[in-house]
């Protein structure tokens, strides 16, 4: 199993567990094991088209995923990904 | 959630505003939170470098780290997030929407012609909707004052 670290604002949803372990794969199946053990969290981190918020940045280790191959990128057992926000907004 | 922060730190986020106008300034709120009732008694300024500043700011995942690292070392809470509307009301436009975290506070501040107009604070809701949540001004003498009309 891999382990996905889960930032502060998004505890609520884990029963305040800071890490929790998933299924390796791809990264974004192991995103989605997260949402399948913790179904709120699901609108948080994916929009109505099922794709990553623009928020949500993934890391494997200190890489950012989009250095990598995106959500296809291979996960192992040893890996511990990163959930971390990008917050952004404005006016416009 | 109750929320109140202490005359300074609003005092900082007006100055921030009006000094990065006609750019939208952006940091983070801290201070206590026991589930009820946030209090926010620190800010800290992120330099806000979106290509698109005057209409989006952006704050980089390594800044949030630094947030969540700073919150830790201090004994705060990480309460929000602020960040200004320049010539624009302080509601939350849709791109804040779709990029709004749960479970924090979002201080938005009106600047008409360089000068600060409002500033109002708003939580995601469960079904990703925005309220508006009453913000109190903390006295020392603990009378406060809601700057919600």
């Amino acid at each position: 199993m891999a382990k996905i670290i889960i930032p502060t604002p998004l505890r609520k949803f884990t029963l305040n567990q800071s890490a929790v372990a998933v299924k390796s794969g791809t990264v974004l199946e192991s995103i989605k094991d997260l949402t399948t053990q913790f179904p709120e969290l699901d609108k948080h981190l994916f929009n109505e088209e099922d794709q990553l918020r623009g928020f949500v940045r993934i890391f494997i280790g200190e890489d950012d995923i989009e250095d990598l191959k995106g959500g296809i990128t291979e996960v192992n057992d040893t890996d511990t990904i990163s959930i971390i926000p990008a917050i952004a907004g404005g006016t416009n | 959630m109750q929320i109140s922060i202490e005359p300074a730190a609003l005092k900082e986020i007006h100055l921030i505003s009006e000094r990065t106008y006609p750019n939208e300034c952006c940091g983070f709120l801290f201070g206590t939170n026991d589930g009820l009732e946030s209090k926010i008694t620190r800010i800290r300024e992120v330099i806000n470098n979106d290509e698109n500043s005057r209409i989006h700011y952006t704050i980089p995942p390594k800044e949030f780290l630094k947030a969540e690292r700073f919150a830790l070392e201090n004994d705060l809470a990480l309460i929000g997030v602020f960040h200004s509307h320049p010539e624009h009301q302080p509601r939350p436009s849709g791109k804040d929407l779709d990029d709004a975290l749960p479970e924090l506070s979002y201080f938005i501040t009106s600047v008409h012609e360089g000068e600060v107009m409002d500033t109002r604070s708003w939580r995601l809701t469960d079904h990703r909707n925005f309220v508006e949540e009453p913000i109190e001004i903390l006295f020392k003498n603990k009378l406060s004052k809601s700057i919600t009309q």
